[in-house]
């Protein structure tokens, strides 16, 4: 009975049991009959046409995975293995698209990507937006102060006036001596591990190795390694990256815009962007029980505007920097990506995406990478475009 | 039918979930009988434990459970953990109580079937070292930020002399060394530190030694991983038994998600 029981099990067949049992189990044929909580006619068609099928198809795909090809329910649910494929909004199944990118294009001495700015949570769920690898979220350097600090760590700008180091300084100075030290204990212990611990150690120390090369690293032309604080606090995070790319301690940054204040974009402080403008600004919604609002519809376009001028802030810091015959502008390619689709409304299936500067000198990423990004879904599909602007 | 006893076992647990989930007063009753400690300390899958219960009541095999043997201990893999995120945090706040610090954000430690300590997911990331970094010196320089917290810190009052320093140092390496790595260390290791921070004393001051090896020591894998090293010549894949340190870690670990007090590292030198 054993064998025979085995050998159903083995035949193609059972997949479609499989299939057929989990979906009724798990009533998945409800996202058939599901509506959107915001109804407008796009959404509905979007819905219907894409997301349906694609859900399923997702579902059918995580039921084979768990039950033929040695996945584990858990592993699924946790997005421990990166199952990011056409139809799947990006969630956090495997390294976004700015680390993929930062992989080829750190070194020793370089990092890879960065994400500054602002916690992103509407309907107050924190959305990340950039991850390390599956599950995890790579966390949002919040401060201006902070992200310098982060990139630079203990460096000091080079005293000119020629006196002695600072007890302070004599101390930061043999900071690669610590973390020679450091590494070389991973060298004491990898013979007393197993092959799989050896690798682990091999893989932390080499990183180990790689910071230990980066200090001082700011000896680049152009490269002014001090943080300027004035202005607005996205003209100074707009700054960072300027330094950081500058200075070539990182190729690749993310930076996540906040909401702003009304006043802000020239509206009076009693109103907000998302409850007083953004579901009312659409011709013919009704979503959250609001009526259309011309006013409302013109907030948006000046949110717009208040964005794009930020975005030309940092296209104007990075075509500052001279770099050969052009600017560091020429040699980065930079993307606005804003969920306001229209200037005037949130549209998740329909995302605007602007690009500026060359792109000539980004490092390819393996063929890998370029198919887990080849998707279908609104979203994915501006990274996909992005992924292959950049290689 | 068969009622649960003391001697009855069975080689799998029904969760009180389970039993909703099943949810059948047949099943009940049968659950009432297989109700029994989990020989591992592992989750069973309810839908795994419906299908049994479903196959037991299937077949009629739940009249004919039989008592077994006590289930024998089952050794499981030892693989290479680092500290989660918040093992870590805890680790730091019970060795250095005294410093309450803000400190930058670390990644997210990946969620594996519901827990962050999944091994296999402990990959590191360039940023993950760089805040290991950033947070060791933080915790280094505020144990030694000035001579009280020094002193208190290592537990000497003077080091003004060479001999003084001399003595406090060594004393320092065995005392702090052990503290962070959770065991005594080994005479290769205290040959190893000991030449470092005499020439980190000779460059800067003994106060700024003591900073940076507690930087060291605050990077390095016996500290940010628990590692439980193979007998030399033992066959890979072999049952071996648990030292006591590497014991006394685990426990700690398992029960407070910190590191093993002196009382614990105590019994675990009596063994």
């Amino acid at each position: 009975m054993r064998a025979q029981a085995e050998r159903l099990l083995a035949d193609p067949r059972a997949k479609r049991v499989y299939w057929s049992f989990y979906r009724q189990w798990l009533n998945l044929d409800r996202v058939t009959r599901e509506e959107k909580a915001v109804r407008t006619a796009e959404v509905d068609a979007s819905w219907s046409t894409q997301s349906q099928a694609s859900t399923l198809e997702d579902a059918r795909l995580l039921v084979e995975n768990v039950a033929h090809e040695g996945g584990a329910l858990s592993d699924q649910l946790t997005c421990n293995p990166a199952l990011q494929r056409t139809g799947v909004v990006c969630t956090g199944g495997a390294r976004s698209l700015d680390q993929e990118l930062g992989l080829p294009t750190g070194a020793p001495g370089r990092f890879g990507s960065r994400v500054y700015g602002y916690e992103y949570g509407p309907n107050a769920a924190p959305t990340p937006f950039s991850f390390l690898g599956p599950g995890q979220a790579a966390p949002i350097v919040l401060s201006l102060a902070a992200a310098f600090q982060d990139l630079l760590g203990y460096y000091k700008p080079p005293t000119t006036d020629g006196g002695a180091p600072t007890r302070e300084e004599r101390v930061a100075q043999l900071r690669p001596s610590v973390l020679d030290l450091a590494a070389r204990e991973y060298d004491a212990l990898a013979p007393q591990l197993s092959r799989e611990g050896r690798e682990r150690l091999a893989n932390h120390q080499q990183l180990i190795r790689d910071l230990e090369q980066s200090l001082g690293n700011t000896s680049v032309a152009n490269c002014d390694a001090t943080a300027n604080l004035s202005g607005h606090a996205v003209t100074q995070f707009m700054r960072l990256v300027h330094m950081a790319f500058a200075c070539d301690l990182t190729r690749v940054a993310t930076f996540i815009a906040p909401v702003p204040e009304s006043p802000e974009f020239g509206y009076p402080a009693d109103t907000a962007v998302h409850p007083s403008f953004a579901h009312a600004s659409v011709p013919g919604a009704t979503s959250c029980r609001q009526a259309y609002s011309p006013i409302a519809e013109r907030a948006m376009t000046d949110l717009s505007t208040w964005y794009a001028g930020h975005f030309a802030t940092l296209l104007r810091e990075l075509d500052s920097v001279i770099e050969g015959s052009g600017t560091l502008l020429d040699r980065t390619v930079v993307v606005w990506v804003s969920e306001l689709a229209t200037p005037t409304h949130e549209h998740h299936i329909a995302l605007r995406c602007s690009r500026a500067g060359k792109h000539s000198s980004t490092r390819g990423a393996t063929s890998a990478t370029r198919k887990r990004w080849e998707v279908r879904s609104p979203i994915c599909r501006a990274q996909a475009r992005l992924s292959a602007a950049s290689m | 039918m068969a009622r649960a006893d003391s001697t009855l076992r069975v080689q799998f647990c029904c969760a009180p979930d389970l039993l909703r989930l099943c949810g059948n007063s047949q099943a009940s009753s049968v659950v009432d009988v297989m109700r029994a400690p989990l020989p591992r300390r592992r989750a069973l899958r309810p839908f795994l434990g419906c299908t049994l219960l479903s196959a037991a009541l299937a077949t009629g095999c739940y009249s004919g459970l039989q008592p077994v043997p006590e289930p024998q201990s089952i050794p499981g893999e030892a693989p290479l953990r680092r500290l989660t995120n918040g093992e870590y945090l805890n680790t730091l706040h019970d060795i250095f109580p005294d410093q309450n610090r803000s400190l930058p954000a670390l990644p997210n430690d990946a969620l594996v079937g519901g827990f962050h300590n999944a091994a296999e997911s402990q990959a590191p990331s360039d940023l993950r070292i760089s805040r290991f970094e950033t947070i060791a010196n933080l915790y280094a320089q505020g144990a030694t930020s000035t001579t009280e917290a020094l002193q208190l810190f290592v537990g000497y009052k003077d080091w003004s002399t060479p001999s003084l320093a001399e003595s406090c140092a060594t004393h320092v390496i065995r005392a702090m060394g052990g503290r962070l790595f959770r065991r005594p260390l080994s005479a290769e290791e205290l040959d190893r530190f000991k030449p470092r921070f005499d020439r980190w004393r000779a460059t800067v001051d003994f106060e700024a030694a003591v900073r940076l090896m507690l930087s060291t020591w605050l990077q390095s894998p016996p500290f940010l991983y628990r590692p439980e090293p193979e007998a030399l010549g033992a066959t890979p894949g072999a049952v071996a038994p648990v030292p006591p340190y590497a014991m006394a870690s685990r426990l700690s670990y398992f029960l407070w998600e910190s590191t093993p007090d002196d009382m614990l590292l105590a019994a675990a030198a009596r063994n």
